[in-house]
């Protein structure tokens, strides 16, 4: 079958897609993965295809212009939209930013999917260009999650994609897919009604090189702190400004810290506590299996990498869905959250560090959640789902227009 | 469990590994690819992690003056030739192994693999798994040309073993999977892993012109990335294709490394010529495609059920292309038969007779019946878990 993969360009948002990717294609399937032009690099660099769509869009500048209050609107379909673009808050304001980048894609991926026909339609939760071709196409959906499901909400409010919907003559465009895939053992993840089907987080952190110095066991204990890419690209150094702080406080452990940050956030750590290790771009799935603890921002892929890891994890968020994360992740016993970036200090990190490497519940319960999440059906044994799903159409009344009379692709099938 | 993939580093011999390599990361399990330095990038652009070892050897001037030789015969070259000189048709192989080896067996002492998955002629995968007593399991990307070869191998990696202190070693595993349709697959004394093969041919984005149908007939150009590279453009035959091509009524599309497209100059209004677009991508939408005989071009089209005319010239394609013709579906021309009037005249069959179409059908049905990775990926996983047979258990493992 054919899978159609819609993704924003950010390594949060895509990475979870890339082992459904692979899984898919070990099985035979073709797989196109739709994003960005600037981000068709990233893609390719998971091993996957990628299709091109739209104009660029910056989407760090997007949310810095959006912050600040600015015209934020990427998208100019003949000439500038007649409404002013919103400026809401919380979760309305996170779908209106995603359905204009939706309106950005929409055109070549609605044209692209007539002519290619996927089976399936894959997508992350703030991509609704992805649910939006589904519905026109009269296929299956299906939402993979970063992590626990911050985005559900959003189907409470009537007004979410309205606009996508209208523009394309549909009702609504059913952001929520017709079926969850859910990397979150039970007890980090939400309690709701929607149709989930399990699948274990198999890491993927981008391009990843072994080093030397990975090769060898630690001598003694050792602590990751992280702080993930996307907070550098939406606020700038300001963002940042605390973590250098977070590594001084951990000067009094007798342990060996790795800080694995971008090139571009290296510069903040200037003046460093002697048991640092290293400072630099490490690949968490192979940095973190040498560690005791980590210590990090809150982001869905650095959570669920420890998590995976069976890490202790202390969480000091900036931004609300690191915040829901860490709540969600506390909530386990697996770690605890702090108050939020700017605010934090040296004594609660102090005295959450020797909670992540000292107390035996913390990591009795990193354990079992470890445990929990390895027990989950790996990507590989979902694909028989997803065949299943493809073959059994939408519940929906296929209401979609017919196909385009270009759209004959016979000779793509593979699978 | 933990899988240590180890090849040297070439893209054609790299590349039929990544499947396999995805389906174990797809079913939870840990991988790392071991090879040289330069192929660190083609790894990573793969999705997978690299872990370099060893240094880089120079291919292409261990290699040159015997492909020079075979270019300058414009007669075919084959095994039967060649089988005579015994351990140095291994002679490159046994060089890599000497450059990998070292740093392969402290990379499986401290990463403590369950399983080592070797291209077929990457001997520092059995060295390395010899040495440490893993499990290990032979990868082969298609005809089993390696296979003939075997008799030779422990003598030529005698010394390596004499400096590791092995007896000697099995370059066959435990094991070896193959994704060469059946009915093209040359027999051996081996236990073999069927897989359904699926193509990987490196970095794909999906160009703008690809996204529609093509108007009318379509036949695709292709040389690989090897051919030209290793004889240095000696037997480069796209102008010569691209020039008997004219009188088809058909679109032509020449999909050509960087390198080669420079050589081309200009073409006919019905070329469109490109650089290495992935096959994958660009031969679902052709009606034929013309090609050197290289293992990952023959997959992908047989896969696809696409029509071939195969135009071998070293010995490992004309071994391959042999097995390819008895499908029935493709035409090949070996040195000697090639003239401008036979490449028009078997690419206008390849496009339009009913004969190569069928049989291509029949050999793409015949590769969708093999078991998929993930019946491949059972398989290690009890291999895996049974360890070694009883007499080579393990050794020297820290």
């Amino acid at each position: 079958m054919r899978v159609l993969f819609a993704t924003w360009a950010g390594g949060g948002h895509y990475a979870p897609l890339v082992p459904i990717g692979w899984a898919l294609r070990a099985a035979g399937h073709d797989v196109m993965v739709t994003s960005h032009p600037y981000y068709a690099a990233t893609i390719t660099a998971s091993g996957l295809p990628a299709l091109p769509a739209g104009p660029d869009v910056d989407m760090f500048e997007l949310l810095r212009a959006k912050r600040r209050g600015e015209e934020w609107r990427p998208w100019r379909p003949g000439g500038a939209r007649a409404d002013p673009p919103r400026f809401r808050r919380g979760y309305p304001g996170m779908s209106d930013t995603a359905e204009e980048v939706a309106h950005a894609l929409a055109d070549d991926l609605v044209a692209f999917a007539r002519y290619w026909q996927p089976d399936l339609v894959v997508f992350e939760p703030a991509s609704f260009a992805g649910p939006l071709v589904a519905r026109l196409l009269g296929v299956p959906a299906v939402r993979m999650l970063w992590t626990a499901d911050f985005t559900a909400p959003v189907n409470g409010f009537a007004t979410t994609a309205d606009s996508l919907a209208a523009r394309f003559g549909l009702a609504e465009v059913g952001v929520l897919g017709d079926l969850t895939l859910d990397p979150c053992p039970p007890a980090l993840q939400v309690t709701d009604d929607l149709p989930r089907q399990p699948v274990r987080y198999v890491p993927y952190n981008g391009p990843a090189v072994l080093p030397g110095w990975l090769r060898d066991p630690p001598a003694g204990r050792r602590i990751a702190v992280t702080w993930g890419t996307s907070l550098t690209g939406m606020g700038g150094a300001d963002r940042m400004a605390h973590v250098p702080r977070v590594v001084r406080a951990l000067a009094g452990f007798d342990v060996e810290i790795v800080v694995a940050v971008l090139e571009s956030q290296r510069e903040l750590f200037t003046s460093m506590p002697p048991n640092v290790r290293s400072v630099g771009p490490v690949p968490l799935h192979l940095l973190l299996p040498s560690c005791d603890a980590i210590i990090h921002q809150g982001g869905g892929g650095t959570l669920m990498t420890a998590l995976v890891c069976g890490l202790p994890q202390l969480i000091v968020p900036s931004i609300p869905d690191q915040a829901f994360n860490a709540r969600q992740l506390a909530a386990t016993g697996a770690g605890r959250c702090l108050p939020s970036g700017e605010d934090v200090t040296e004594a609660e990190i102090t005295a959450g560090t020797e909670l992540i490497l000292g107390d035996r519940a913390c990591r009795a319960a990193a354990r079992e959640l470890q445990a929990q999440a390895l027990a989950l059906p790996a990507p590989a044994d979902v694909v028989p789902v997803l065949e299943r799903l493809a073959r059994a159409g939408t519940p929906r009344t296929r209401s979609a227009p017919p196909p385009a009379a270009t759209a004959v692709a016979g000779p793509l099938v593979v699978g | 469990m933990r899988a240590l993939f180890v090849t040297w580093a070439w893209p054609s011999h790299f590349y039929p590994l990544v499947q396999l390599a995805w389906a174990m990361r797809a079913a939870g399990h840990e991988v790392r690819v071991a090879s040289q330095p330069g192929l660190t990038e083609a790894i990573t652009q793969a999705g997978l992690t690299a872990a370099p070892v060893g240094e880089d050897v120079d291919a292409l001037r261990v290699m040159r003056p015997f492909f020079a030789w075979v270019a300058d015969q414009d007669r075919p070259v084959e095994w039967a030739e060649l089988a005579p000189k015994g351990t140095a048709t291994v002679r490159l192989y046994v060089a890599l192994a000497d450059a990998m080896v070292d740093d392969t067996i402290a990379l499986t002492r401290s990463w403590r693999p369950d399983i080592i998955v070797h291209e077929a002629t990457t001997f520092a995968g059995p060295l390395a798994a010899a040495v440490t007593g893993t499990p290990a399991v032979r990868h082969i990307h298609g005809v089993d040309f390696p296979y003939q070869s075997h008799e030779f191998e422990p003598a030529a990696l005698a010394r390596i073993c004499d400096r590791l202190g092995l007896d000697t070693v099995e370059t066959l595993g435990l094991a070896t999977v193959d994704p060469c349709p059946p009915s093209m697959q040359v027999p051996a004394r081996i236990r073999r892993l069927r897989m359904r093969y699926a193509p990987y041919n490196g970095p794909a984005v999906l160009p703008r012109w690809l996204r529609n149908p093509p108007a009318g007939r379509r036949i695709c150009i292709t040389w690989g990335t090897s051919t030209s590279t290793l004889t240095g453009g000696r037997m480069f035959l796209p102008p010569r294709l691209i020039a008997a091509a004219a009188s088809l009524d058909a679109e032509v599309v020449v999909s050509l490394t960087a390198r080669d497209v420079a050589t081309l100059g200009q073409v006919a209004a019905n070329v469109r010529v490109v650089e290495s677009i992935p096959l994958h991508l660009l031969l679902p939408s052709c009606d034929a495609v013309v090609h050197q005989g290289g293992n990952g071009t023959i997959l992908t089209a047989a896969l696809l059920g696409v029509p071939q005319l195969a135009l071998p010239q070293l010995p490992d394609q004309l071994f391959y292309c042999a097995k390819l013709a008895q499908t029935g579906a493709a035409a090949v021309l070996r040195p000697g038969e090639v003239t401008d009037q036979a490449l028009a005249s078997r690419m206008a069959a390849a496009i339009s007779d009913p004969a190569y179409r069928l049989a291509a059908a029949r050999l793409r049905a015949e590769m969708l019946d093999q078991p998929p990775a993930t019946q491949v990926v059972a398989a290690l996983e009890e291999l895996a878990a049974a360890g070694l047979p009883a007499g080579r258990q393990r050794m020297g493992a820290v």
